[in-house]
């Protein structure tokens, strides 16, 4: 094939790209998800004042979001199986991504909760909601409309994110691109073709998530 | 014994202190309105009776039973029985004026959808807001998002119902409507509870004026026997009245 760009044999193995493109999404739609359930219930009892799990969820997030994300899924590839525990590459990428993730959502969740008008609070307490119905009927679906925006830049950063997973050897993207670029020699059009294929999956989650806001 | 008594109530916000020791009895279906300058603490007797505001002394009984705020199955207790309208209305955005109307009879109350919407009907009707029902609250008017409020609070069926300047934002044909439903609901034993700087309202509506000033009840009167003897509440309808 000698020097230059040769995209012919890249080209014809992008339904493999495309298929370790499938799994980044699918890796961050799941771990996305999961760190919203999880990411909500540290916000909540970090601003319920009657709850005493405040000072345990402050530290997990402290915890997760001062230490480096790689390290992290690091901690669930390497320290779970000495504890017995053993999980799939997948699996262990996706649970630090998961508890990461889910220390950032309840800080974005927290700044949503802290600019809930007070009245809705109180309208709710008067209503005679409880605290797990105040959230889930007034509270959260008010959040998730104000912030939105930065919910969904989230979940772009952890889509572009997934790449880490290649380290653990998961067969997403990135960790596809670099098997085809060592068996093609074409290291330059592989990543070119997979730099395309992110952007294209960012810019299309994003604009798919926007137009999902109006259901929020 | 009075159906609701307040005996030596305090409350204040942080370091501040709002109410300084109320004594205050109110019988059951009696009309009462707190009038009084910004800051004497009547919204706050409001907002300590259903339990949004902490007492820091004194206690409130109803029928004779000291009310426990500590607890939240005291707090729910007392809460099952009262209503309040906000003065800005505490409607949920995001939800319709039917989801607003129905969420605490079918979440808390655990009644049927179906069966509520009936009286959700006849409730928009005595408010005057039929056909509203598939809006949210930010497509109303100041006034009819304040309609919706009573209407949400109707839909409770409370004992007591609180108002917190019920028709600040009416027009004077609505006022009269509204009025003439609080004292329906009154007639039927709904005791009421208002603040209001609608001296109109307030003369017409009224069982018994509480004046307030700097924490403290500074007089009382009873507008349909003895208002005009009441020389305090009197000056201070006659400014109000003046303002307006």
């Amino acid at each position: 094939m000698g020097h230059g760009l040769h995209y012919q044999r890249v080209l014809q193995a992008l339904p493999y790209l495309l298929g370790g493109a499938g799994e980044s999404v699918m890796l961050a739609l799941m771990a996305f998800l999961m760190a919203l359930v999880l990411g909500l219930g540290l916000a909540i009892a970090r601003m319920e004042s009657s709850s005493g799990l405040r000072p345990a969820a402050s530290g997990f997030v402290i915890f997760f979001t001062n230490t480096p994300q790689l390290s992290q899924i690091f901690a669930m590839f390497y320290c779970l199986p000495m504890a017995g525990i053993n999980l799939s590459p997948f699996v262990s990428v996706l649970l630090g991504m998961t508890l990461n993730a889910s220390a950032y959502l309840s800080n974005i969740l927290v700044a949503g909760i802290g600019q809930t008008p007070r009245i809705y609070h109180e309208a709710a307490d008067t209503l005679g909601l409880n605290l797990r119905q105040k959230y889930m009927r007034i509270i959260v679906p008010h959040v998730l409309r104000i912030m939105y925006p930065a919910l969904n830049n989230h979940f772009v950063i952890m889509l572009l994110g997934t790449s880490m997973a290649s380290i653990f050897g998961v067969e997403e993207l990135t960790g596809r691109a670099y098997y085809l670029a060592s068996v093609t020699f074409r290291s330059f059009e592989v990543l070119s073709i997979t730099a395309v294929l992110y952007v294209a999956m960012s810019f299309l989650a994003s604009r798919l998530l926007m137009s999902l806001r109006r259901l929020v | 014994m009075s159906y609701l008594e307040f005996r030596n109530v305090q409350a204040s916000y942080g370091t501040n202190p709002i109410l300084l020791g109320v004594d205050l009895d109110i019988e059951k279906g009696e009309i009462v309105s707190l009038i009084g300058p910004s800051g004497s603490g009547k919204s706050t007797m409001l907002r300590v009776l259903i339990g949004l505001t902490p007492l820091s002394g004194g206690e409130i009984r109803l029928e004779g039973k000291p009310i426990d705020y500590a607890t939240k199955a005291g707090l729910r207790a007392v809460r099952s029985r009262m209503a309040m309208v906000f003065q800005s209305f505490g409607l949920f955005d995001h939800l319709t004026v039917e989801q607003n109307l129905l969420l605490a009879p079918t979440v808390v109350g655990k009644k049927k959808r179906a069966p509520l919407l009936e009286e959700m009907h006849e409730v928009l009707r005595l408010t005057d807001m039929q056909g509203h029902d598939g809006k949210r609250p930010p497509q109303l008017s100041g006034g009819q998002k304040q309609r919706i409020a009573i209407a949400r609070a109707l839909m409770l069926h409370p004992e007591i119902l609180l108002m917190d300047e019920p028709t600040s934002a009416l027009d004077p044909i609505r006022i009269a409507a509204m009025s003439d439903l609080f004292g329906k609901l009154a007639a039927q034993g709904v005791t009421i509870i208002q603040v209001s700087h609608n001296m109109d309202v307030v003369r017409s509506l009224s069982d018994r004026i509480v004046l307030m000033h700097d924490g403290r009840i500074a007089a009382t009167a009873s507008p349909k026997r003895d208002q005009d003897d009441n020389a305090a509440i009197a000056r201070f309808m006659a400014a109000e009245a003046h303002q307006a």
